[in-house]
């Protein structure tokens, strides 16, 4: 009997197979063109930055919470990524790195301008507000990215890694140089802090 | 001893992996099964806060402004050590005075993108008046290259980045010359 008549009846192992298989082509195809740009190839970087730009620039935004920055923000830790790229021992996965980069992109970014990450007060929505405007889902998506933008920096960082771009907990734990059972604990607490803020009342750490 | 659990383990809780005992707890206790539901209610809410998608053109611009400004940045190269460098300057001087490793053995087309050249404008092996002086230094410098993993020179001195390559080159022409003054 042949792989594919013994796959055929589950279809799902084969969508597994075949996401395995685009995963570690992904991978190698990482690892090509990382190795190329260590020679001093820059149009190998192009590739890396049409892979992963759409990626990098959704985190850098819901960091500022705006398109402007977001993209510049995004270009800046390409930049740095490529400046740093010969350092890339491949210790963990590239998109990783990346990740980690971008991260302190926006922390710093944020850094310098002083934004606000606490408290919420001032941006939590009134509850007696009009009920039409509530319910508008842009202004909910607005109000969300917004609670989302002033939640304390590891909180942010981890609930917007770990939830918009649905890395696993040790994913998120090495991008954060931390544990996985703080990135939970952070997590934890963003979504807590999430919800108050939604609802209108102080939060808490 | 009523204890409550960890946020670490309540947060397994709303994502469905906590074992049996976290679950008989946060049934049982009003003050985590609250804040269990509050997770779970947030993590609703962000489902609902989509990002604007911009436009599809600007994907391509945001790759024009970043290649643009890769440009004005040195070519990105795997850094070596010092001593990586000097025992690849040393292993290259031993290829050139006994003439083994500089040419493959299988002949291959040069690589676009060479950094090599800093020293290739040396003249050929037999025409090179600085080789039997390098004949001379060659069992000194031997020693150094065992140390060198590198099973292939031209690869390796292909790899070599500019600053390395200049750095060969006068390492290069500071024995030719001493050989020349002998």
């Amino acid at each position: 009997m042949s792989a594919q008549a013994l796959v055929a009846p589950f279809p799902l192992l084969v969508i597994d197979d075949a996401a395995r298989l685009t995963r570690t082509q992904a991978l190698e195809d990482d690892r090509e063109a990382i190795e190329a740009c260590q020679r001093g190839d820059r149009e190998a970087f192009d590739r890396l930055v049409e892979r992963y730009q759409r990626d990098i620039y959704r985190l850098c935004y819901r960091y500022v919470n705006n398109h402007h920055d977001a993209s510049d923000l995004a270009q800046e830790a390409f930049l740095k990524a490529y400046r740093a790229i010969g350092r890339f021992r491949g210790d963990s996965a590239f998109s990783t790195w990346l990740y980690r980069i971008a991260v302190n992109t926006c922390l710093n970014f944020r850094s310098s301008r002083r934004l606000p990450s606490e408290p919420l007060e001032d941006d939590v929505p009134d509850a007696t507000r009009g009920v039409a405007d509530r319910i508008e889902q842009d202004e909910l998506s607005q109000q969300v990215r917004e609670a989302v933008g002033r939640l304390p920096e590891k909180q942010r960082a981890t609930l917007i890694l770990k939830i918009y771009h649905d890395l696993t907990h040790e994913q998120v734990a090495a991008i954060m140089g931390s544990t996985v059972g703080t990135v939970k604990a952070n997590l934890f607490h963003a979504l807590g802090n999430l919800r108050k803020a939604m609802t209108g009342r102080k939060t808490g750490d | 001893m009523w204890r409550h659990v960890s946020d670490q383990t309540l947060m397994d809780v709303v994502e469905g992996a906590a074992d049996d005992r976290a679950l008989v707890h946060v049934t049982g206790c009003e003050r985590c099964r609250e804040r269990v539901d509050e997770a779970r209610s947030a993590r609703g809410l962000t489902a609902r806060a989509a990002l604007p998608e911009p436009a599809p053109i600007f994907w391509d611009v945001m790759r024009r402004r970043i290649a643009q400004r890769l440009a004005a940045v040195p070519p990105a190269r795997s850094r070596r050590p010092l001593w990586a460098a000097a025992a690849v300057a040393g292993a290259a001087m031993v290829a050139l005075a006994t003439g083994v490793g500089i040419r493959p053995t299988v002949e291959r087309p040069l690589r676009a993108t060479s950094a090599l050249p800093a020293w290739s404008a040396l003249p050929p092996a037999d025409q090179d008046p600085g080789l039997p002086v390098l004949e001379n230094i060659a069992p000194t410098m031997a020693s150094t290259s065992t140390s060198v993993e590198c099973p292939d020179l031209a690869e390796c001195v292909a790899g070599l980045s500019d600053d390395e390559s200049r750095a060969l080159a006068d390492a290069l022409r500071e024995k030719i010359a001493q050989g020349r003054t002998l």
